[in-house]
């Protein structure tokens, strides 16, 4: 089966929220779980991707269509990616459960990037107010705790 | 992001931690250590999953590796991780290891370093020898050989075997002024005692710890003639010797060989032509394992002409991934950019300090896993 540009044909995808977005086949089937479907042939009628809404999958797939891009050289590609990360969490979360759920290797690697950057070097108590994580220890424990780890943090 | 949901004041939960555990586990595995023991502070829920065996595997099979560097002159003391991969902490350690909370020796000899797991020994001892996870604080007293240990030479190996995973020793000695007799021991953790594999049929020089790669350790041997030199290798899992082949350098012309090696999941040996005046050092490395026409010249140090330098006291430590090449030369560590042939030595205050070095990664693998029912200790052991 032949997945190049030239060739390729569109497929409906239906989120969540019932939206339905028309992709080409190229750019969807970056998509493992798509992929398997198309090679299956079982991707004729709408798509359903029950756990991922209009919004989400609208980025997701602007991110595919990008990286399915063969015109794209790899430092455009790292300037547009460093870009499309610049969002809230929400959004960020969205996106690594749409792209977990759909099998994007390369964007779920890119989020979890982004995350990554936003907690490294960081303290716990800043970790904690970046993502609003309660402090669930009781206060011995802290104590203890702080006083095991004390030599990271010197 | 929302602190509350709908008209309640419950707070809903962050969405860091709705992520299912691989994920999370996925992030994690791209911090860096420190910032791993931060987020081991920060809630139960990650607190769990960092202390969680699989995800100590995970880690360690991505991790990279860091520098372990003692310092040997004063004012610095001690034992640091460095990440000199980490242009943000430039020079400065990642973790300073303290005899409270990782490791009960710091005047220490850095042995060997495999699978997140460290073998030293006492400063100008030969045994014992102690295995160690700094970052779990865990540590192990490897017993003594005995008495009947009195020898002449010692060559030593530490490193897991592949299959059956289990942890061992290996000490090659002669108990005869010339070295005409090598008896290899082994111990296996939890073993609880050594025990004899063996003559061995080469003779070996005075070396570090031997090369662990590919279930085997290596060391420079030579033939009971002192003819050849040759790379002596010993299966971890059926603990057998046998030869690899050499580098074409040795058929060709005269080769001095330094050092014998890992560097990148390969073999290698470094060593110069001893018949000029300024030799550079190559550095040899096997491509693939066990075929002699995959030796590769993949390195080149040109001679730097200072004072410092001292071949015969040159350690790889690390390609990092700037290109630029880690050595630990004479006690110094080296930075040798190899485009533009200049070196950089690890100074503070404008002063080169003296160091012993180790490529080491960090990792959070349980000394207990290895252990097999010997007695380990640990640091802080409620909590960990």
């Amino acid at each position: 089966m032949s997945l190049s540009p030239s060739t390729s044909k569109m497929l409906s995808l239906k989120s969540s929220d019932g939206k339905v977005l028309e992709v080409e086949e190229h750019v969807a089937v970056l998509c493992e779980t798509i992929k398997s479907l198309v090679e299956d042939g079982c991707a004729d009628s709408p798509i359903p991707l029950a756990n991922v809404d209009g919004a989400t999958l609208g980025n997701v797939m602007e991110w595919c269509k990008k990286h399915a891009d063969q015109k794209a050289s790899a430092d455009d590609l790292e300037d547009w990616d460093a870009e499309f990360v610049e969002r809230d969490q929400g959004e960020l979360y969205h996106l690594i459960m749409a792209a977990n759920y759909l099998n994007i290797k390369g964007l779920l690697d890119l989020i979890c990037q982004k995350v990554a950057d936003m907690i490294k070097g960081k303290h716990p108590e800043k970790i904690r107010e970046i993502f609003n994580i309660e402090n669930d220890f009781t206060p011995e424990q802290q104590e203890q705790i702080r006083k095991d780890n004390s030599w990271a943090f010197e | 992001m929302t602190k509350t949901q709908g008209l309640g004041h419950k707070r809903s939960k962050p969405y860091i931690l709705r992520l299912p555990s691989h994920v999370i586990g996925d992030i994690f595995c791209k911090l860096p250590i420190k910032t791993l023991i931060y987020c081991r502070c920060v809630c139960k829920a990650w607190r769990l999953l960092l202390l969680d065996p699989n995800f100590a595997q995970l880690h360690f099979a991505t991790a990279s590796s860091c520098v372990l560097l003692r310092f040997t002159n004063p004012p610095f003391r001690g034992l640091g991780l460095y990440d000199f991969e980490d242009a943000e902490s430039g020079d400065s350690a990642a973790i300073v290891f303290t005899k409270q909370h990782n490791i009960p020796k710091l005047e220490i000899e850095l042995s060997s370093s495999f699978n997140g797991l460290l073998c030293f020994r006492d400063l100008g001892c030969i045994e014992p020898l102690y295995v160690s996870n700094p970052i779990t604080g865990e540590y192990m007293t490897i017993p003594t050989v005995g008495k009947n240990s009195m020898g002449y030479r010692f060559v030593y190996g530490f490193g897991i075997s592949p299959n059956s995973s289990q942890c061992k020793v290996i000490r090659i000695s002669t108990a005869r002024p010339y070295g005409e007799k090598w008896e290899a021991m082994v111990y296996a953790l939890g073993a609880g005692a050594w025990r004899s594999i063996g003559d061995v049929p080469y003779q070996f020089f005075n070396q570090p710890f031997g090369a662990c790669l590919n279930g085997a350790l290596h060391w420079r041997a030579s033939s009971f003639s002192g003819a050849s030199e040759l790379i002596c290798c010993f299966d971890l899992e059926n603990e057998e010797f046998r030869l690899l082949p050499l580098p074409p350098c040795y058929h060709e012309r005269r080769f001095c060989s330094i050092k014998l090696g890992v560097l990148g999941g390969c073999l290698y040996m470094s060593g110069f032509d001893p018949t000029c005046s300024y030799p550079d050092v190559e550095i040899w490395v096997m491509k693939e394992y066990g075929v002699e026409e995959s030796w590769t010249k993949e390195i080149f140090i040109k001679h730097p002409k200072e004072k410092w330098w001292e071949m015969y006291y040159l350690k790889l430590i690390k390609v990092l991934k700037n290109g630029e090449i880690l050595l630990l030369c004479n006690s110094y560590l080296v930075w040798y950019n190899p485009g533009k042939e200049s070196f950089r030595r690890l100074e503070f205050d404008g002063v080169p300090s003296t160091v012993e070095a180790i490529s080491h990664v960090p990792s959070f693998v349980s000394l207990k896993d290895v252990a097999m029912g010997e007695r380990w200790r640990v640091f802080n052991a409620r909590l960990r």
